[in-house]
């Protein structure tokens, strides 16, 4: 009997029954479970749009407010959420120019090169300065945001075009499908049904985070020591492509004609003695510092605050390991334009 | 690779199992199974796969030859078997060990000797194909078994990758007869169970004890910061954890061991229902126990000397035993506890038999989850640190880590995890049915271990031995 007529056979049998209704429960749910994470989206991996997402959206939303001025910002705040709390009033104190904070969460160099070509190519701002905040985290191996890659407005300004989603979502799907994407499916749905907690992030119209300094806790340093960490995880020098990024924006700075303040934003000193013990910090942060201040052109100047004493700042001044809060922020927006 | 692995599940699985049963015959079965086993090893490193050919070689001759001989001489060709596998075992898992401890012992003295040590990496799974292959050799020094004249019979037994690397330990008498069978038909009778086990063993592993460690690895990361709540829930956490990650590896073993149409013997009955620790160690990792008593207490003398050689005997095996689980002294001080609870039990069982029963089951519990304090924690001092927060009940709030979602997860599983080890039937003892309704759970229980693996892939904890 040839293999294939034994295993007809064996099919008809209880056992043969019983493993035919387990493969096809697997296919079903499994099925089930991937077209709910595609319909529900709740990172935003698919751009499907039937409910809000969980993660922060704000790169569409920052671009709509920034469309929706009356007037035109002469400086732009680049960043992820390190600087989210930087003032573009302040600076209008300190310059007497209009500023819009224009950082992103996750925000990198891939993310300031698409937003500053996207601005003025669609003329909506042509600011005369750029400040760009970042940690030496913002440079390691994270693949490009999801957020950025699904972007309607930016997406056609990513150096490499992003690859099409038939393509990515296997892939997605196998990284992503865990129980934490389930969890935040259920989140997601819940949300939509009831409404998003009023605590979410939100911005004022100037593009500053909405929010207010909270007493100072060590307990959240040390607790949150661990996401510090996950951004040096595997990184032993920045990422070459998120360098490329970086000269594409310095390149399009020239040729466009404005300025370009880059800050090397600080930690909490008792954080960075763990990561220089644990990762590669100080050479990862050599390698920046020669790179901003050897490789790039003139109109681009370049402020290492890494340590808290070089903007005259207080160990106390951080939300958490990575983030300043309003209050350090305010020290070093000043010392940019001391 | 593992068993809770995309690779394993998706790629490795499908092909070593759909070619076994396209192939006819016993050589090509036994070729195919034998290279399966090996690229399953070799995945993780594949310089180790020497180690389980050379092992396989040295011990088919060996077998070959000890029959004969007679006296001496036989039991100098067993001495080059069990001379091989110790050395082996004695060099990758104890040379660093030795000279640690030989190091500590100078310092005690206040020598100073710098002794050599070795970069050394700990084989996967050599306690286990070690002693398996041993379990052979000494059979047949003792004529309990006739040596297998076919070494691809012998090499398939050695490396049979379902249970090569975490047991159960096989000794060749139980699974020749499906070896020498292995090309008959009417072999797949067990699929459903050998499948339904394997299933069940993996939702253990990836739900359940998976789960528990997300919680509870972080308090034994501490436990200078350990107070009463967090100390207790780490210790019933792992007592929990360790029963389903290594009893449901088992059933992953049989449930495979079925669907090539082997059976492994039973590795687990219900041990946290043991009514005393003789009990305990008849139901916990049941192959290990049974190599110990067969090749150690046994010939030691057992208990057939007089009380004092039983107790002596027993003490041996058991710190041997510890001492086979790793090469460090927290293993070694388990297997004394473990030892000096067998002789007393041994020696208060007309009284202790006349207890109450639940009472009997709630204490044996109690002294295996103390025990695995020592066998959990590597230093001594990391073990008087639990057991100092444990006993000083002076601390019952929740760590400020844990919200009501982190609550109810580990708590919910603790309880669910504790009501199937205390009152559920083993998965041994579950009577696997064809049913539609039981596949279509099974489906959803696979679903689940998928998302769940996904997540919080973590091996299995008996690999490290």
């Amino acid at each position: 009997m040839s293999f294939l007529s034994r295993w007809k056979t064996a099919l008809k049998t209880a056992e043969g029954k019983f493993f035919v209704f387990l493969i096809s429960g697997f296919l079903v749910f499994s099925l089930f479970v991937l077209a709910g994470a595609f319909l529900i989206d709740p990172h935003e991996d698919f751009g499907t749009g039937l409910v809000e997402p969980l993660v922060l959206t704000n790169r569409s939303e920052k671009l709509e407010m920034i469309t929706s001025l009356d007037e035109k910002p002469e400086i732009l705040i680049f960043g992820s959420s390190r600087t989210f709390t930087m003032d573009p009033a302040q600076i209008f104190e300190l310059t007497g120019k209009r500023a819009f904070n224009a950082s992103v969460s996750y925000g990198r160099s891939e993310d300031h090169d698409a937003i500053i070509h996207y601005l003025a190519e669609q003329q909506i701002a042509h600011p005369e300065t750029l400040i760009i905040g970042f940690s030496a985290g913002a440079f390691n191996n994270d693949p490009i945001e999801t957020q950025l890659l699904n972007n309607k407005y930016l997406k056609q300004y990513l150096a490499e075009p992003p690859t099409p989603l038939r393509k990515r979502a296997p892939r997605t799907l196998k990284d992503k499908l865990n129980a934490q994407y389930i969890a935040d499916m259920f989140r997601a749905v819940f949300f939509h049904a009831s409404g998003f907690p009023t605590d979410r992030v939100s911005f004022l119209p100037n593009g500053m985070q909405d929010t207010q300094d909270s007493p100072y806790d060590e307990a959240k340093i040390d607790d949150n020591y661990y996401r510090a960490l996950a951004l040096f995880e595997n990184v032993s020098e920045p990422q070459w492509e998120r360098l490329e990024a970086f000269r594409s924006l310095a390149r399009y700075s020239i040729d466009n004609n404005f300025q370009v303040k880059v800050v090397l934003l600080p930690m909490p000193s008792i954080t960075r003695a763990r990561l220089i013990e644990d990762t590669d910090l100080i050479a990862i942060e050599e390698r920046l510092i020669t790179f901003f201040t050897d490789e790039m052109p003139d109109n681009i100047s370049f402020y290492n605050f890494s340590e808290v004493q070089s903007f005259g700042g207080s160990e106390e001044g951080f939300n958490d390991p990575t983030h300043p809060n309003i209050a350090n922020t305010r020290l070093i927006t000043e010392a940019i334009f001391y | 690779m593992i068993f809770n692995s995309y690779i394993f599940l998706f790629v490795f699985f499908p092909i070593a199992w759909l070619g076994f049963w396209m192939l006819r015959g016993k050589q090509p079965r036994y070729i195919w199974l034998t290279l399966a086993s090996y690229i399953f090893y070799g995945y993780w490193d594949w310089r180790f796969t020497a180690l389980l050919l050379v092992s396989t070689i040295i011990d088919f001759y060996v077998a070959r030859q000890i029959p004969k001989h007679e006296g001496k001489k036989k039991k100098m060709v067993l001495l080059i078997s069990l001379a091989a596998n110790l050395g082996m075992l004695g060099f990758f898992k104890y040379f660093n060990f030795s000279i640690d401890s030989l190091q500590s012992l100078f310092t005690l003295f206040q020598l100073s000797p710098t002794l050599p040590n070795l970069d050394i990496i700990l084989p996967v799974g050599i306690s286990f194909f070690t002693f398996q292959t041993m379990s052979y050799t000494i059979d047949v020094y003792r004529g309990k078994l006739k040596p297998t004249k076919n070494f691809m019979e012998f090499a398939c037994y050695v490396s049979l990758f379902p249970q090569l690397v975490a047991g159960p330990i096989v000794r060749f008498s139980d699974i020749d007869s499906d070896l020498e069978n292995i090309d008959q038909h009417g072999r797949t009778q067990s699929f459903h169970r050998g499948g339904s086990m394997f299933l069940v063993g993996l939702a253990k592993k990836v739900i359940i004890a998976d789960t528990i460690a997300h919680f509870i690895n972080p308090l034994f990361a501490n436990t200078g910061d350990l107070y009463a709540l967090t100390a207790w829930v780490a210790i019933i956490g792992y007592t929990l954890q360790l029963y389903f990650d290594f009893s449901g590896y088992s059933d992953m073993a049989l449930g495979l061991g079925l669907l090539f149409g082997l059976k492994f013997p039973q590795n687990f009955h219900s041990p946290y229902k043991a009514v005393d620790i003789q009990d305990f160690w008849r139901r916990w990792h049941m192959s290990l126990s049974a190599w110990l008593k067969d090749y150690l207490y046994i010939p030691l003398g057992g208990s057939r000397k007089g009380t004092v050689r039983t107790f002596i005997n027993m003490m041996l095996t058991m710190l041997l035993g510890g001492l086979w689980h790793g090469a460090s002294w927290n293993f070694v001080v388990w297997g004394g506890i473990h030892g000096t609870l067998l002789g007393v039990t041994k020696i208060i069982k007309p009284w202790h038999d006349k207890l109450n029963y639940w009472f009997r089951r709630f204490l044996t519990l109690f002294l295996v989850m103390i025990s695995w304090v020592f066998f959990r924690n590597i230093t001594f001092g990391d073990s008087t640190n639990m057991l100092r927060a444990m006993f000083s009940f002076d601390n019952w709030t929740m760590p400020a880590a844990w919200n009501l979602e982190s609550q109810i997860i580990l708590f919910g599983m603790l309880f669910v995890g504790a009501l199937i080890a205390l009152f559920a039937p083993n998965s041994f003892e579950i009577k696997y049915s064809t049913k539609k309704s039981v596949a279509i759970l099974l489906a959803f229980l696979f679903v689940v271990s998928l998302i769940l693996m996904n997540y919080t892939q973590q091996v299995f904890l008996y690999y490290q031995f």
